[in-house]
């Protein structure tokens, strides 16, 4: 398992890799809403496993030990969204030799029913 | 003398399950800006393990600068993120005291703008950076409804 999905903040989320490549999910927790009487996921938690897919999908391409900042994530939201578990699929825009853009969509019933999409870029540092 | 507590607090009492997670103190300053002050969880630290992943800023930016919008609020109802926009400068270290200060810049046509970031109390370092647009109001009935006809 990667070392990203054991880190403290993919316990947090829950998140997996899922066996598709690109495809990530975040397991609900009572902890990821954000308004409780309306029982909606809060907008955080989103932002958080868009950022935390796309630096997993660049760790995929540049290995493991990368050096890698995240430094600009910028997150749409286009659904309300409701407690149950969270889809994140990850393309990566362009990779150069410092910086690695990645689009994320994400959904909850249906892919055809993206709830938010973001664009993060990373600072890369490839491992020696 | 008791200082009165900010809109958002009644949201994320210490009921709210965020709450347990990230400790925060809510400190109103002036009429158009909130500051939450707290120290960087362990809970959400990167591969490092000592440093916190840039995901858990923007959980913390989202927040902050959504219950700041709250704080504006005629009527108490529910809001919604429409777009966060995030620049990470740096992480913040496991443990650090930090603080998230937001401020509330406008509402026009139902949607809220408010900006802010995030810095380390010992230096005023700025680790993170947000605009985030919000929708004030939902479909949703309004929370004090909800809240007085949950059992």
């Amino acid at each position: 398992m990667s070392a990203l999905f054991q880190s403290g903040i993919s316990g947090w989320l829950a998140a997996e890799q899922q066996s598709e490549p690109n495809l990530y999910k975040t397991q609900f927790q009572n902890h990821h809403l954000g308004n409780i009487f309306i029982k909606s996921l809060h907008g955080g938690v989103t932002g958080a496993m868009i950022e935390l897919s796309a630096e997993a999908t660049t760790r995929k391409e540049l290995g493991e030990h990368a050096d890698l900042m995240i430094t600009t994530s910028s997150v749409d939201y286009l659904r309300i969204t409701k407690d149950v578990d969270l889809y994140a699929r990850t393309s990566i825009v362009r990779m150069s030799r410092r910086l690695s853009i990645v689009d994320v969509t994400c959904w909850q019933d249906s892919e055809d029913l993206p709830i938010a999409r973001g664009v993060v870029t990373i600072k890369v540092t490839p491992a020696e | 003398m008791n200082q009165a507590k900010h809109p958002a607090e009644h949201l994320f009492s210490e009921h709210h399950p965020l709450t347990a997670a990230m400790n925060m103190k809510f400190i109103p300053v002036g009429d158009n800006s909130l500051r939450v002050e707290l120290d960087a969880p362990k809970s959400f630290s990167d591969v490092s393990g000592t440093h916190t992943h840039t995901g858990f800023a923007t959980l913390l930016l989202d927040t902050v600068l959504g219950s700041c919008a709250i704080g504006k609020l005629k009527q108490m109802q529910p809001i919604a993120t429409i777009k966060l926009t995030s620049n990470h400068l740096q992480k913040a270290k496991v443990g650090d005291a930090i603080y998230c200060l937001a401020e509330w810049k406008g509402e026009e046509n139902s949607v809220s703008y408010v900006s802010g970031e995030i810095r380390r109390q010992a230096d005023d370092q700025i680790l993170s950076t947000a605009t985030g647009t919000f929708m004030i109001g939902t479909a949703s009935r309004p929370l004090e409804e909800k809240a007085g006809s949950a059992s």
